[in-house]
């Protein structure tokens, strides 16, 4: 009897825990469905997070593959300052605060008020540096396992300092946070240049917070290099592993630019312009036979890694809004006088002999104009007037040929016009037409002598290939192709037009080899025959007019005569050192030439054309 | 009389409950073998998916790594350091005038554009073709018998 009912309280004790267990169940139920809102409950399928995968932006590389532009790994690095109801825990968040300051330099003032801030706010995870590279994360990491283990927080010696932060920089292994507790790091990629200023003009910069290209290649080019925005909700849910997005790197560019040449160019333009007290340069080297710009160099230049450096921000936003010269309008004085004489030419209204006795003076639409030395030249024909650069002798062609032809040559050269090459910024220049109401027949001397008209050297380079390149003009092209998922697409030579006939550009370019001979040149280079023409035009300065003092010095040449090969444009601004372009401009034609030909590997004309036999 | 023998077999009370408790039995382990290949086939599209998952998270990764190896590469072969380095080891540059010109019979002298660079391998683009991750109960359960009928089959 006694054994029943022993065995009846064990049965009765099971039903009453699986009962109270049912209830609670049911009252959990039923309170769920009174009192939570369902719309706040999570629905485990959609449960995931934001992610930014591995999309790579394109990379820019020169004509021999070389890398102008790259990417880098850096890191998001947050720390976590919630109270976990510790003991020490304010210490702890105040020491944590106080190493990512000094490892991050940290001076944003938003964020270092907070984490300096008094009573320490116990908030999630902070952002304390979203762009922290290898070396600094590192080294951040280093110091709170330190302060963790109770070590110094300094290393003994600045040797040994040194020594870790050159490992630091050596470790290319990514870098795991996962071990810290108040510590997480999240890698990404940001642009990065190798060669710091080397073509920076050319290739412009990605703004770090925005991700977006600005100036140059990069902003011409964005949506190309940049590829597919892969930030995406990942889902927890593996059933719906399979909707991520595949990865979308953007297309690499290869530019025509060759890295050495272009170094070495620059070289010589920076020395230039510190040498004659020049405040800015561009120089512009391009193959004429089919508009590849080869070097284009600009000078203030930038590191574009650290464009916000106030040193690089002032010369990425200067005054003018200018970053690259070669794409800027400018008054470029005496190398127009080429093209005047090309049309004159081409028109039939001179010929190479034809003489021109000179006054020294010339009225045209009521103004006076003269020549660079205010003096009289008396009898030249038309090689001695470009050699002697003779601004009333050019004036007179100018009126020769009369405003009608005389535009529309230069419509037909392409001045006043934007040449499509693929930068972002590019200048259109300011050519007038001369049926406008404010057009001055005067302006039609001037013109001819590239005063009262804003041109860009890119345009020059482009109008100037039709006289090198036997009357065909070509585009001028800096992208030599774009490479994306394995397919490549390389623009074609582009023909823009043929402003004059073959026997003109002949015609014209002996008179220059000519004029550059006889007057023994500083852009002469033994051994090769050029052809070129010096510029010098007086700077506008609103308060004061055009001011001798301070001129823009320009030069433009291209050789083998022959054969031509290269086509080179220098533009120096405002130097002090002299005001001629033929003391300025030339000596850097000739310094760039020199290391054209070895670059393209273009032997001197006897031995070329003994090569040629 | 055999027939009359045969019903009061099976009709007899005990039998009856045994066929009522059998075919309740057979229900619990029909419904248990179909939980068990529900639970199986599930847990393989989770398995599967959190490969997935793990193989992009890894190509993420593997990202992040070879740009930092290009980028070391590109720092390592900058202009300046390579004209440096050239300099060290006694070279510089030459002049027009220093230059050789040697005809060399077959070589065109026209300089040709080379791109050196190499697309990377494609290899990092995920082709999500899995036909486990895609199969359906009844198609997998077929795919198994197949399997297992096949040493029956002679195959």
């Amino acid at each position: 009897m006694n054994e029943k009912i022993s065995y009846n309280w064990r049965y009765i004790s099971i039903a009453v825990m699986f009962t109270l267990f049912g209830v609670a169940i049911l009252a959990q139920m039923v309170r769920i469905q009174l009192t939570v809102n369902s719309n706040e409950l999570p629905v485990p399928v959609l449960l995931g997070q934001w992610e930014k995968a591995a999309s790579r932006r394109g990379l820019i590389l020169d004509r021999n593959g070389h890398v102008l532009a790259g990417n880098q790994t850096v890191y998001a690095v947050d720390v976590n300052f919630e109270d976990y109801g510790r003991s020490g825990e304010i210490e702890e968040v105040k020491m944590l605060a106080e190493l990512a300051i000094e490892s991050f330099e940290i001076n944003n003032h938003y964020l270092l008020g907070f984490l300096q801030q008094e009573p320490r706010p116990l908030e999630r995870n902070i952002t304390v540096e979203n762009f922290a590279s290898q070396a600094d994360l590192l080294g951040f990491l280093d110091r709170v396992e330190r302060y963790y283990a109770g070590l110094p927080l300094e290393q003994a010696s600045e040797e040994q300092q040194e020594s870790e932060v050159s490992m630091y920089e050596a470790s290319t292994d990514l870098v795991d946070c996962s071990d810290y507790v108040r510590i997480s790091c999240t890698p990404h990629l940001i642009r990065s240049y190798p060669e710091d200023k080397l073509a920076s003009n050319v290739i412009g910069f990605v703004m770090r917070d925005t991700n977006e290209g600005q100036l140059g290649i990069e902003e011409k080019f964005d949506a190309t290099l940049f590829g597919n925005d892969r930030t995406w909700w990942a889902f927890w849910d593996p059933h719906q592993a399979d909707l991520a997005p595949d990865p979308d790197h953007g297309a690499n560019i290869v530019l025509t630019i060759d890295s050495v040449l272009q170094a070495d160019v620059e070289d010589i333009l920076d020395q230039s312009i510190d040498k004659t007290g020049a405040v800015a340069g561009s120089v512009i080297v391009m193959d004429p036979r089919s508009g590849e710009i080869l070097a284009m160099a600009s000078s203030p230049r930038a590191d574009i890694n650290r464009y916000w450096d106030g040193e690089y921000y002032e010369i990425i936003n200067n005054l003018e809004n200018v970053f690259n010269y070669a794409i800027k309008a400018y008054e470029p004085g005496s190398v127009v006088k080429v093209l005047t004489m090309a049309a004159a030419l081409d028109a039939g209204v001179v010929e190479p002999n034809t003489e021109f006795i000179d006054e020294g003076q010339i009225e045209i639409g009521g103004v006076t104009i003269k020549n660079w030395n205010e003096e009289a030249w008396g009898p030249q024909d038309m090689t001695s007037c470009l050699q002697n650069s003779l601004n009333v002798c050019l004036a007179w062609v100018a009126t020769e040929l009369e405003s009608e032809q005389f535009y529309n040559y230069l419509q037909d050269f392409g001045l006043g016009q934007m040449t499509g090459i693929e930068l972002s910024g590019e200048a259109p220049g300011l050519v007038k037409s001369y049926w406008s109401s404010d057009y001055t027949r005067s302006e039609l001397g001037t013109n001819a002598f590239g005063q009262g008209i804003e041109i860009t050297p890119i345009q020059m380079v482009k109008a100037v290939s039709a006289i090198a390149n036997g009357g065909e003009m070509v585009a001028p092209r800096i992208i030599h192709s774009v490479i994306d998922d394995g397919y490549s697409y390389t623009p074609p030579k582009t023909v823009v037009g043929h402003p004059i006939s073959a026997e003109t550009a002949e015609t014209l370019t002996e008179m220059l080899r000519q004029s550059l001979q006889n007057e023994s040149s500083l852009a002469l280079v033994p051994g090769y025959s050029l052809a070129g023409k010096t510029g010098t035009a007086e700077i506008y300065i609103p308060s004061l007019g055009y001011k001798s003092s301070a001129t823009n010095t320009s030069f433009i040449g291209w050789g083998p005569t022959d054969d031509p090969q290269f086509l080179v444009y220098v533009w120096i601004s405002k130097p002090s050192a002299s005001i001629w372009g033929s003391e300025i401009a030339a000596p850097v034609f000739r310094k760039v030439v020199e290391k054209v030909v070895i670059h393209q590997g273009i032997p001197p004309d006897a031995v070329r054309l003994a090569l040629q036999e | 009389m055999t027939e009359s023998l045969i019903q009061a077999y099976s009709n007899s009370p005990r039998r009856q409950k045994l066929q009522i408790i059998g075919g309740i039995f057979m229900a619990i382990v029909i419904a248990a073998v179909m939980l068990i290949l529900y639970l199986v086939i599930s847990s393989r599209v989770v398995f599967m998916g959190r490969q997935l998952q793990q193989a992009k998270s890894d190509i993420d990764q593997l990202v992040y790594l070879s740009v930092n190896y290009q980028n070391k590469i590109d720092r390592l072969s900058r202009f300046e350091i390579m004209e440096q380095r050239a300099i060290e080891m006694g070279f510089r540059p030459p002049y027009p005038g220093e230059v050789f010109y040697v005809p060399v019979a077959g070589i065109d002298d026209e300089q040709q554009v080379v791109v050196v660079f190499q697309e990377d391998n494609p290899a990092a683009v995920i082709n999500v073709d899995l036909p486990d991750y895609h199969q359906s109960l009844i198609e997998w359960v077929g795919d198994r018998l197949r399997v297992f009928l096949r040493p029956f089959r002679g195959l």
